[in-house]
């Protein structure tokens, strides 16, 4: 019974892969991301870069690795930018007629 | 005609063709050529597809990348079978398998040789790049399709070595009645575990490699891809560091020679991608803060896959002498191109992509954390090509010369000794020193504590004797980055508490946890710490050797050995000569060790040294058994202490532990997850 099981599982495997290669040129898969989704992502994976960023700054600084000058003007240009990508994800999940041009 | 030995050959080939009825199915081969086709198809599609921003073909990249993987699995599950199945008829498995290996080492054997290492690494990409396509493809849809191509060209090119030069599943013309076995010094469990975790680091680079690719391709040249590929940098990192830890552990105890690392071409080809991907992951820090090095990570980036490449090809090729040349093929041309070709594609397009690569921010001063990791980068990247230079040497010295010259290890030991000490000063002040520009007081803050513990711990080294300058160096400046790691691990947990009002523990678990990269990396340091420390105790080795006749006794260093006369013992596919001595030291208790020397007669016919290792926390006692004359009882020994090298091990382990620290770091995509990160968290409302 292995034998030919094992037949049945090789054959079933290349199928599958064929499958995976040529089907979504068939529209078989969801068709990928639509653009506007790709770049709420984007500015999502920004917003959280920029947060992971300001507190690694904080620690920096609490472990004495940046001056007082520098720490005040990093901080404020990565909260500025954060802010930024804020408001652009809030102004992209509003309804088109409700957004500010 | 009725002789047992012709019975016994038709009944061997009749058990034969019964496995062979399931585990040849149709064709043994057609995963691996389905496999070979899709790669190439998905390579060009995935290319097409993310140039025109065309989802379907976006799509099929990727599917192409799980429908080659299905393939190149199912291919290597065969090859498994077959071995495991003592399928003869096939050239790869009757060359490196045979009836008396234990089912494990049939298993292992099927990367005992060439093609079938070359399956392992189209297995292990195939799962890398499954993996990484999951991950990526809807969190980096502009770089995935691009990524997958470049992926695939890979694995078709493995695909493509495999049909051309190196066919595992080749047949004979006729039925062999048993194989010839494997290599008997690569049936040893960490000989069986170390080229699958080398393959895992080498492979691993393939995927930031890829990602790069798609950078330069798309121009989306900032954060995004050093971002998202910061933890598949760590992977290959850490299985490079364990499999290169498992190499040396099965040189020190299979090859018999006393010592764990002797430069030779193929550890070097192990090492050289370490050193350079090591300098990557440092370097993407400076990126990832100030903008910087954009080129530069490129460029390295690209060097360590190509690094990859070259350590495959000079262990495959046999290019080199080496006690590794077992697997000489002559695929060695073929390599050549492709690493010719990936590098000429990689540098025109860091050529095309240059004006987006240029640099944000400048280097502000010298004297700061931007220009400490530069530094360290240059150091890592001075030994990686020394290490090149003495491997390749004997190919450049005959091509230019006609001589083949060969340099040992006094010129690696003499070139990378100093480099290594100016790296293991820098692991101290690269954590430390400020960003931008250090101030005379933040020099005075950070460093007055470590400067202190330096000189203490030099002095405390002359103090007890040392007088090697490395070793007292190792010791300073060791004691002075354990400083920096501890005063670093003390602030941070001093400003938690302040922040927190948590105890020094709490505070402590709680900095690690919520900083998994930045402290598992410092983790990182203090095993670098502990490999240092053994590397130098190799420095204080003490050997003797001495024909022994029953009785005898010999001291070496602070033991006393007694020779006990030898044995001659059997094994499951060798015959052994074995030596039994009795060690103490001092006035301690005896300690027996019995080194062998095992005949394989099967096959190649090959005689191993099995050493005996007396292992504790601060010394070895490492016993080789060279030659035992049954007639007279006596026996050739090599006897050799070796102080600290446990420590290696040690600190081996305790750099995987740090790399898993620094690899657990949860994934930070607000949207699509929840963040864990209550850091985070506080900072968006604090802003908010």
């Amino acid at each position: 019974m292995t034998g030919p099981l094992l037949s049945l599982v090789a054959l079933w495997v290349l199928l599958a892969a064929i499958w995976a290669a040529l089907w979504p040129l068939f529209g078989g898969r969801r068709a990928a991301q639509p653009e506007m989704e790709v770049e709420r992502q984007e500015m999502e994976a920004e917003k959280a870069r920029l947060l992971q960023e300001i507190h690694e700054l904080e620690l920096d600084y609490q472990t004495g690795k940046l001056s007082d000058e520098d720490y005040r003007a990093i901080e404020a240009r990565l909260k500025g930018k954060a802010v930024e990508a804020m408001q652009r994800i809030e102004a992209r999940s509003k309804p088109v007629g409700q957004r500010r041009t | 005609m009725s002789s047992p030995f012709l019975s016994q050959l038709a009944e061997l080939q009749r058990a034969d063709r019964t496995r062979a009825k399931w585990v040849i199915v149709p064709s043994h081969s057609l995963g691996h050529t389905l496999g070979e086709r899709l790669a190439l198809y998905g390579a060009v599609v995935g290319h097409v597809g993310g140039w025109r921003r065309d989802s379907r073909l976006s799509e099929a990249a990727v599917g192409a990348v799980f429908g080659t993987s299905a393939c190149v699995a199912l291919a290597y599950v065969l090859l498994t079978a077959a071995f495991v199945n003592d399928q003869f008829q096939f050239s790869f498995v009757a060359t490196n398998a045979s009836r008396a290996m234990p089912v494990w080492y049939k298993a292992a054997a099927v990367w005992g040789g060439m093609a079938g290492s070359m399956l392992l690494w189209a297995l292990i990409l195939a799962g890398y790049s499954t993996a990484a396509m999951l991950a990526t493809r809807r969190r980096l849809p502009r770089l995935a399709p691009h990524a997958a191509s470049v992926l695939l060209t890979i694995m078709g090119f493995f695909l493509v070595v495999m049909t051309f030069s190196s066919k595992p599943f080749e047949r004979l013309d006729f039925l062999p009645v048993d194989g010839q076995g494997l290599n008997p010094l690569l049936q040893n469990q960490w000989m069986a575990a170390h080229p699958p975790s080398l393959y895992l680091g080498y492979v691993g680079w393939s995927v930031p490699f890829a990602f790069a690719i798609a950078a330069l391709i798309t121009g989306r040249l900032g954060t995004e891809w050093i971002t998202a590929m910061r933890k598949w940098a760590l992977f290959p990192f850490l299985f490079l560091t364990i499999g290169n830890l498992m190499g040396s552990h099965w040189a020190y105890i299979e090859l018999g020679w006393g010592g764990y690392w002797g430069w030779d071409p193929v550890e070097n080809s192990a090492i050289m991608p370490w050193f350079a991907g090591t300098a990557f992951l440092h370097s993407i820090m400076i990126q990832e803060k100030r903008g910087m090095l954009r080129m530069w990570n490129m460029a390295l980036i690209v060097l360590t896959f190509s690094l990859t490449i070259l350590g495959t090809f000079v262990t495959r090729s046999g290019i080199i002498e080496s006690v590794h040349a077992f697997a000489s093929t002559n695929v060695g041309i073929v390599f050549l191109t492709f690493l010719t070709l990936e590098i000429a594609v990689s540098v025109g397009l860091i050529w095309w992509r240059s004006d987006l690569l240029t640099t944000e921010n400048r280097l502000e001063s010298f004297v700061s954390r931007e220009s400490a990791f530069l530094f360290n980068n240059l150091l890592l990247l001075g030994i990686a090509f020394a290490i090149w230079w003495g491997t390749f040497f004997p190919i450049l010295s005959e091509a230019f010369t006609g001589q083949r010259i060969s340099v040992g290890p006094p010129f690696f030991n003499q070139v990378n000794g100093p480099l290594s000490l100016a790296l293991l000063l820098m692991t101290g002040i690269g954590p430390v020193i400020a960003w931008r520009r250090a101030s005379r007081r933040n020099l005075e803050r950070n460093f007055r504590v470590p400067l202190a513990v330096l000189l203490v711990a030099g002095v405390v080294a002359v103090a007890i004797g040392l007088r090697a300058w490395y070793a007292v160096a190792v010791v300073a400046f060791s004691a002075f980055v354990a400083a920096t790691v501890i005063q670093e691990m003390w602030r941070g947990t001093r400003a938690r508490m302040r922040s927190k009002g948590t105890g020094a523990l709490p505070s402590l678990f709680g900095l690690i946890s919520r900083n998994r990269r930045r402290y598992g990396g410092y983790i990182v340091h203090i095993g670098v710490l502990f490999v240092f420390a053994g590397i130098a105790g190799s420095m204080f080795q003490v050997e003797e050797k001495a024909r022994l006749s029953p009785g005898d006794e010999i001291a070496v260093g602070r033991y006393a050995v007694e020779y006990r006369g030898g044995d001659i013992e059997g094994g499951p596919n060798y015959t052994a000569t074995v030596a039994n001595l009795t060690v103490r030291e001092g006035d301690g208790e005896p300690y027996r060790v019995r080194p062998e020397r095992r005949f394989y007669p099967e096959g190649q016919e090959q005689t191993t040294s099995e050493v005996a290792i007396w292992s504790r926390l601060f010394e070895d006692f490492y016993a080789i058994l060279e030659a035992f004359d049954p007639a007279t009882g006596a026996s050739d020994i090599t006897l050799i202490v070796n102080p600290m090298l446990m420590w290696i091990w040690i600190g081996g382990g305790v750099m995987v532990f740090g790399t898993l620290i620094a690899l657990s770091t949860p994934r930070r995509t607000a949207a699509l997850r929840p963040t864990r990160d209550e850091d985070a968290e506080a900072a968006e409302v604090a802003i908010a």
